[in-house]
């Protein structure tokens, strides 16, 4: 069995799961009504956890939790979260420090990753139904603007779901890949990815395969649902009676669910209707109010465009093509926009919503070891550095360097007879320290005591591919060194995530294991009637004896295995009874017995797990 | 688990990165002790070797010493050592394999990084020609009168920030830098053929190489004003 590593795009609104297939060729796993997107909505109630669209189904349910963009809270403080939970119509609390939505009736907190989890999970399970083997590794996309922290926050969401995650990759990135695969175009390419919840934006050079990422940026607080809540605002200033019953969250809810679907309808034509009988509310939109309603997001979009393309050294012109990813970009205002400013050809042949979760299979396929002639260098999104004197910021590692990286820089002491340095690491491209993320604080200490600024002490920042940076210090003259692996916090600390991984372990072999069980369990049943059937109509003219017994022999085990949990080996003690029952079929072809055994043959076909 | 499998092996890798802590001198396979010379990859055993602490950003993407470089050959020899040290190329190695390709893909990326941009290679490339390990950030030391200059360019550009806008400001600065980047790029070819001719140690290479500093470190004071203007705004 072929080791498959799967990409995974996990969404603020929708997530989908891919992977390479023998053929070369890219495909999204559907689920089992043949659905590509999984809505990235996990619903708490007393009767169980739904994912998914059974749980968005609960929407209005007010027996319900219903979660969705759980992907705004990933790896960020309960403080940090502050204006995200005024918009969000479930209740999140302060556990520990990180945001998390109680499950009453399971007696716990739910914390971003382990939602997260939920969702991957469903994925996880999607892809082994459909792979019909274990999926234990995957590459999962992220915003480009995403800081380490989210990222180790999907990470560990991963890892809950008892998925390795082989790598964060940026969600442009991954859309590049996707349009790279054998098209055999170089260039310079802009992604433009504009989804629910975030927009991202990036430049990359594209030559024989070489994938180099010039630059990236982006807003964690763009996207569709935004505009959304622009349609709805504007529907309550013009409607006071509206206003007051829109403090129900239902009337939200489904004020916001109308505004969805006209701004979907208006992409096909100019003008919508818009009634929601249920609140005799009743009105029209045009598509020319509606692009006046989004030009601010139309604006922040290119302004950050500019500063990308800025880092990066590069003109409009410069451009080669646009990729537009994301469901927002079907939007037609931002098509006009993206091209106005480029003056470039768009590419948006492969469906925006589908692209990254495919990006994500072809560098799942590139770290599996499989292919060699693709390759992504990938950039570090924000700067990082430590902490001086007065409370500044010295960068070592500036913000769209290529990875792996690392920089060293010498630092001395301010305090005579000083032997103890405190590193304070930081992320973020403010002046001051206090301004940035924090990553780590450790200390150095065995300096020896000398005047004030004679001590040598070298700082080392390393980041591998995987985005994971090391810090170590080393005092020259002794060589005296400390260091810190940074596991950025954010609210879920070390053992906690070891505790939901071991957790989650247990449960993913679980239930991989549960589920061949069962089907094995239901293949054997299969062939013991239809061999008990056979059995009965033969005579020893056609089966001797000797084969009668084995053939009883081998039923037997089969039971006993099947009384057992092993579902591996119901499995092989059914491929053997099939063994010893395949020359008496033979032999029989012409008689009613094949008729049996033809049909045992058939019904395995479907339940076969081989 | 995984996490702290992950932990040791980057703290294995980051001691490698040390020069004085390498365990290997870099003419010999590490793993098959043959001669390997100044090859990427063992010719023997086929592994790659790490970097000598020798190595200059030069020769670790295998480019001749000069400051007038093709972009488009930086460009090429950065794809091909990247094809070569790349950790994602390198998955199902063992973990000793892993980490050389770490330091080696960093050091890689640094060379490149440093070479694409022309005045921070001017300023490695000077550091490299005097033998003095170069640090991009370090502060530049100029001439009073260079110092005088700048302090009257800065008064002014302020003075047009408030009365003429960014613009205005940007414009002027725009004046000054400018002709000292053209300076800078002409001297390049220049300086490629002295050290190219037998005359290495020659007062006229020396003082060539004392000009550009004195440009660089002028043009990077300046375009601090420049980025002043541009975060003003």
């Amino acid at each position: 069995m072929n080791r498959i590593v799967v990409g995974i795009d996990l969404g603020t609104t929708h997530s989908l799961v891919a992977y390479r297939r023998e053929d070369g060729q890219v495909e999204v796993i559907p689920d089992r009504e043949g659905r590509l997107l999984l809505p990235s909505v996990v619903a708490l109630s007393k009767d169980g956890v739904r994912v998914g669209w059974s749980a968005r189904e609960r929407i209005n349910d007010p027996e319900t939790t219903v979660i969705y963009a759980a992907k705004r809270l990933m790896g960020r403080s309960f403080a940090e979260t502050e204006s995200e939970r005024r918009s969000l119509t479930y209740p999140v609390v302060d556990h520990k420090g990180s945001p998390a939505v109680p499950d009453p009736s399971r007696n716990r907190f739910l914390t971003p990753p382990e939602i997260g989890a939920l969702v991957l999970r469903d994925l996880k399970t999607r892809a082994e139904e459909f792979l019909s083997q274990e999926v234990s590794e995957a590459v999962i996309t992220v915003p480009a603007y995403f800081n380490d922290a989210q990222r180790q926050a999907t990470k560990d969401a991963g890892a809950i779901a008892g998925l390795k995650v082989l790598r964060i990759i940026n969600e442009p990135t991954a859309a590049a890949l996707a349009y790279g695969l054998g098209s055999g175009k170089d260039g310079l390419f802009a992604i433009f990815d504009l989804g629910g919840g975030t927009f991202d934006f990036s430049l990359l050079d594209i030559r024989k395969g070489i994938f180099e990422v010039r630059a990236t940026s982006g807003d964690t607080h763009l996207g569709g649902e935004d505009f959304d809540r622009a349609i709805v605002s504007a529907w309550l200033e013009e409607n006071p009676k509206l206003a007051s019953l829109a403090e129900r969250s239902e009337v939200r809810d489904l004020l916001r669910k109308e505004a969805e679907r006209a701004k979907i309808a208006l992409s096909l034509k100019p003008e919508v209707e818009v009634a929601i009988p249920a609140l005799g509310f009743r009105t029209s939109l045009t598509r020319s109010r509606m692009n006046a309603l989004v030009e601010p997001f139309v604006d922040r979009t290119l302004s950050c465009v500019r500063a990308a393309l800025s880092d990066g050294g590069t003109a409009p012109a410069d451009v080669d093509g646009v990729i537009l990813v994301g469901g927002s970009t079907r939007f037609l205002r931002f098509k006009e926009a993206v091209a106005a400013f480029f003056g470039k050809p768009l590419f948006d042949s492969v469906d925006p919503d589908l692209v990254v979760a495919e990006g994500a299979a072809v560098q799942a396929d590139i770290l599996s070891g499989r292919r060699k002639d693709l390759l992504l260098l990938d950039v570090t999104p924000l700067s990082l550095g430590i902490e001086t004197i007065g409370g500044v910021t010295s960068t070592l590692i500036p913000r769209n360097t290529t990875i792996p990286a690392q920089a060293k820089e010498l630092f001395t002491t301010y305090v005579d007879g000083q032997t103890n340095v405190d590193i304070h690491v930081l992320q973020g491209e403010r002046e001051m320290a206090k301004d940035n993320r924090s990553l780590a604080r450790f200390t150095l200490s065995g300096v020896p005591p000398l005047p004030a600024g004679t001590p040598r002490i070298e700082v080392t920042f390393q980041i591998d591919a995987n985005g994971i940076l090391e810090v170590t210090a080393r005092e020259q003259t002794t060589g005296t060194m400390s260091n810190v692996v940074i596991q950025p916090s954010y609210g879920l600390d070390k053992d906690d995530v070891r505790s939901l991984l071991k957790e989650a372990f247990s449960h993913a072999q679980e239930d991989f294991a549960t589920r061949l069980l069962v089907d094995a369990k239901t293949e054997a049943q299969t062939v013991l009637n239809a061999t008990e059937r056979a059995l009965e109509k033969v005579g020893s003219d056609i089966l001797p004896d000797a084969d009668r017994e084995a053939i009883r022999n081998q039923m037997k085990s089969l039971r006993t295995a099947m009384e057992g949990t092993d579902g591996r080996k119901v499995r092989d003690e059914t491929q053997a009874l099939d063994r010893l029952t395949q020359p008496l079929a033979e032999r029989l072809m012409n008689q009613s017995l094949s008729n049996a055994l033809s049909g045992m043959a058939l019904s395995k076909e479907g339940g076969s797990h081989a | 688990m995984s996490d702290t499998g992950t932990a040791e092996k980057n703290r294995s890798q980051a001691k490698l990165l040390h020069p004085d802590n390498r365990e290997h001198s870099h003419s010999v396979c590490w793993n098959c002790e043959k001669n390997v010379g100044d090859e990427d990859v063992c010719p023997s055993c086929v592994r790659v070797q790490p970097f000598g602490p020798e190595r200059d950003y030069y020769s670790i993407l295998g480019l001749p010493v000069r400051l007038a470089l093709d972009p488009r050959l930086l460009v090429a020899a950065y794809h091909e050592k990247s094809r070569t040290f790349h950790p994602d190329h390198h998955v199902e190695d063992s973990e000793k394999e892993q980490s050389i390709t770490l330091g080696n893909a960093s050091l890689v990326n640094l060379a490149f990084r440093t070479l694409r941009d022309p005045f921070l290679r001017a300023h490695y490339f000077i550091g490299h020609v005097k033998g003095k390990p170069a640090r991009p950030n370090r502060k530049a030391v100029l001439s009073s009168t260079a110092l005088m200059e700048i302090m009257d360019l800065k008064e002014e550009r302020d003075s047009l920030l408030s009365s003429q806008g960014p613009a205005a400001a940007e414009q002027r600065l725009r004046t000054v830098i400018d002709p000292i980047e053209r300076d800078i790029f002409h001297s390049f070819e220049e300086i490629d053929a002295l050290i190219e001719s037998a005359d290495k140690e020659g007062d006229t290479l020396s003082k060539a190489l004392d000009i550009l500093s004195e440009r660089l470190e002028k043009r990077s004071y300046l375009q601090n004003l420049l980025k002043e203007v541009k975060e003003a705004s």
